[in-house]
């Protein structure tokens, strides 16, 4: 059996037989210069291949953002930017948050493995702390323990503050 | 001689060869022949006169720089829509790159001005439409079918697909044309 799709007539239903009068119809004639417009656009040397490559290679104009240099010299200023906005209080919050995260982490892994009894689990480092920073109360002293543990810090001299945790996080 | 046999039933690839050895009447003669069949394939698939002269003279340049390594290898008329559908696609893909506030009005009002500017019926118009929404290789498959006439195998060489792939776009393209229109026609 003939495939129907290999006759052109079953393209030629009715139904549409309108639209196919109306595309069939020349609408538009070209203009009457064409061929000394073709002619003209050939008496131009055509370009080589050293240009043809420049021009690939050329910015695209589209493709400008008139506000880069904008967004360039807001992105130099970035650090005042935000940090304008916050209360001084705030650049703090993170590095602490992250600390105390990692606090929380540490004890809840200690005490969640096997223990001997009586034995006294703390910090490596948390004697020394306590001994060079006496002001500071026991939680505190913990978590600057821990982050000096993480940072492999030797000096504690350092962290006289709270305030002076930040810089471990830098 | 041998191409000149090859070519008695398509004498436009006649001219192209006699342009190719350096008889350049014969390029206004294919000029002459083609510019209208390419402007309203082009303006079917644009929607804008000045973009489809543009394309148009385009295609006749791009085929003028062929001319001396031209052999009649397939019809002329496959050859010369080839190049037409390379231009046409550069051109969708160059506008949809295009940012639109990087838009000029003046090429917006370009869109209907000249002869774009005739008064459509309220058929012609939807027809003008649902055209429009066919995908590019439904609508352009269509256009050569219908306006240009070509064969299935002819539209399959110039689209770079296979005939039961032509086949398929044209019959649902003319699926989605009887919904669109069917309250219309």
């Amino acid at each position: 059996m003939k495939d129907p799709m290999d006759t052109p007539e079953q393209f030629n239903d009715p139904e549409l037989l309108p639209f196919d009068q109306w595309l069939n119809r020349s609408r538009v004639q070209p203009p009457a210069n064409l061929l000394t417009r073709v002619r003209a656009h050939l008496q131009k040397p055509s370009a080589s291949l050293d240009e043809s490559i420049d021009q690939l290679l050329q910015q695209d104009p589209d493709l400008n953002d008139p506000r880069m240099v904008w967004k360039v010299r807001a992105e130099l200023a970035n650090e005042p930017m935000a940090d304008n906005s916050s209360p001084v209080w705030y650049r703090w919050l993170s590095p602490l948050a992250a600390a105390a995260t990692l606090t929380l982490a540490f004890v809840s892994f200690q005490s969640s493995g096997p223990r001997p009894a009586g034995t006294d689990v703390s910090l490596p480092l948390q004697a020394s702390v306590e001994s060079s920073l006496p002001d500071l109360d026991s939680e505190m002293t913990q978590i600057i323990a821990l982050a000096s543990n993480l940072e492999g810090m030797s000096d504690l001299s350092k962290l006289e503050s709270v305030e002076n945790l930040a810089f471990l996080f830098d | 001689m041998e191409d000149n046999e090859k070519t008695d039933s398509d004498p436009s690839a006649q001219l192209m060869l006699q342009l190719r050895d350096g008889d350049e009447a014969a390029f206004d003669q294919i000029v002459e022949r083609w510019q209208s069949p390419l402007i309203n394939f082009f303006y079917r698939s644009l929607s804008s006169y000045e973009q489809s002269e543009d394309l148009t003279q385009m295609v006749f340049v791009r085929l003028y720089r062929a001319a001396p390594k031209y052999e009649h290898r397939a019809r002329f008329s496959t050859y010369l829509f080839q190049i037409a559908r390379r231009l046409l696609i550069n051109e969708f893909r160059r506008s949809q790159r295009k940012p639109l506030d990087s838009w000029d009005p003046t090429e917006l009002h370009a869109i209907t001005s000249g002869q774009d500017h005739q008064r459509l019926t309220e058929l012609e118009e939807a027809f003008e439409q649902a055209l429009k929404k066919l995908p590019e290789n439904h609508r352009t498959a269509i256009l050569l079918l219908k306006q240009q006439e070509l064969s299935y195998q002819e539209i399959a060489n110039i689209m770079e697909a296979s005939e039961s792939a032509v086949k398929t776009w044209i019959f649902r393209a003319r699926q989605f044309l009887k919904q669109e229109l069917k309250d219309l026609v």
